[in-house]
């Protein structure tokens, strides 16, 4: 395992419910400051700004602004969900080329309050548009059909996944759907996009989150334990689903293959797993394409068991499916990473948590994000 | 036909008239694959591997397009 020189300082969030009067820039700067109040630092320490959000065109300058920050790295690469956990490897090759030394990266949505749907700014492909898929489920239903066909995943097996989110949440106090439901439950729920269902997705929720990204010196001087960041990875092959190659394999794939690689460490050695479920296909497929288990084999690993005091802890927060979801969940699977790998997550806690990795999906199955992070024992 | 889902809702006017309607991925004998509509068939009748042929269509507002229905007296 070798050192990259890079932590991640401090996490936060905001606003994660049904109903806010916040907006979307107020949302990141709050969980901005929580997030530099963390890590014992503050805005005047920041000098390089991440942010993604579908409310700003140029979300990195929306934020700066209002936060009274001038970067000296300015970064608003839209991967879609995979847009922050992303950000993680551009800042940290940023400060390792010595650009800047304290990086904030930030999202927010309250498309909750706003509409009630997904808010996004998303175009469609002009050969898909005519055909009338749902943006986005559509085209994971595209991929969970034919993954059934390949691999012979059932409809059980993709219901467990939404069931083991529930129990996660259960166990966490700020989750947004604590309460327990059943595979039965699961698949008589309506169909939206065959084969998926609506328990089948995520929720619809506000919220946002941050997280400060620095050098280990620099967190040598601050309070708490730093998360170092030991691996980053992204990739992508397609942005519409028409144009993905093969669709049960992703990018995923690549971009864990990059991370792992430059962890010198695999599937293997982690003890906590954040996989962004936007639906329930996207677990079987993220745990597969990073290498937990075969290809093909994703659904019969989530049988085996991810939940809670499993050997392999899929999603502890709960995720998109249960905990939250504003739209884009990569801020929070980092969140989650940090917090167990530091040992603060009370209930959902899962023990001796040394190494973490989150992997985020954007788009439909488009844009590919792995961080691999560590804790010093 | 590669892979297909039935869409069951839409929010958009033209397409909520239409649910349950089928949206496929079709692989061309040449190899290409493209995004079509799956027509002339029941919804529940479609499977990945049926053989389906090509027909033109007028969505309105001048949109002729391709689709699909299932190929007769093709094997699959």
């Amino acid at each position: 395992m070798t050192s990259t020189g890079v932590v991640i300082a401090g996490v936060g969030e905001a606003e994660v419910n049904w109903k806010t009067d916040l907006s979307a820039v107020d949302i990141m700067a709050v969980a901005v400051h929580r997030a530099l109040a963390d890590a014992g630092l503050g805005v005047t320490d920041v000098d390089g700004v991440f942010a993604i959000s579908p409310y700003f065109w140029m979300p990195s300058l929306t934020l700066a602004e209002y936060l009274g920050v001038q970067p000296r790295v300015s970064d608003s690469t839209n991967m879609g969900g995979a847009s922050v956990v992303a950000h993680v490897g551009h800042a940290l090759r940023a400060i390792q080329a010595g650009a800047c030394e304290v990086a904030v990266i930030a999202y927010a949505s309250t498309q909750r309050s706003d509409t009630g749907r997904l808010v996004t700014g998303s175009d469609a492909l002009p050969y898909e548009r005519p055909y009338g898929p749902l943006f986005p489920i559509s085209s994971y239903a595209l991929v969970a059909q034919r993954h059934m066909y390949e691999h012979g995943t059932t409809r059980e097996q993709l219901a467990q996944v939404a069931v083991t989110a529930r129990q996660w949440a259960a166990l966490n106090p700020g989750a947004l759907k604590p309460e327990p439901i059943t595979v039965e439950e699961v698949i008589a729920s309506p169909l939206v996009s065959d084969p998926l269902r609506r328990l089948d997705c995520c929720l619809v929720s506000n919220g946002g989150g941050a997280v400060v990204v620095t050098t280990a010196d620099r967190a040598r001087r601050l309070p708490k334990k730093p998360v170092r960041v030991l691996g980053t990875g992204e990739s992508h092959t397609h942005r519409h689903i028409a144009a993905m190659r093969d669709f049960t394999t992703t990018a995923a794939t690549a971009s864990s293959a990059a991370a792992w690689e430059m962890a010198g460490l695999g599937p293997r050695d982690m003890d906590v797993v954040q996989v962004y479920d936007a639906f329930t296909i996207n677990t079987i497929v993220g745990l597969e394409d990073l290498g937990f288990c075969a290809k093909g084999d994703g659904g019969r690993l989530i049988e085996a068991g991810t939940g809670p005091g499993s050997k392999l802890p899929v999603n502890t927060s709960g995720g998109g499916l249960a905990y939250c979801h504003p739209g884009m969940f990569g801020i929070f699977l980092l969140v989650e990473t940090v917090r167990q790998l530091r040992g603060e997550c009370g209930a959902r806690q899962v023990e001796a948590a040394r190494h973490g990795v989150a992997h985020a999906f954007g788009g439909v199955f488009s844009g590919h994000a792995t961080v691999v992070l560590g804790s010093d024992a | 036909m590669y892979t297909f889902t039935v869409v069951r809702q839409s929010p958009e006017p033209f397409f909520a008239a239409r649910v349950p309607y089928v949206v496929a991925m079709i692989e061309l004998i040449e190899g290409p694959r493209l995004m079509a509509n799956i027509v002339d068939c029941n919804a529940a009748s479609v499977h990945i591997g049926m053989p389906v042929s090509v027909l033109f269509d007028d969505l309105g507002d001048d949109v002729h397009v391709p689709l699909f229905r299932p190929a007769t007296g093709a094997t699959s």
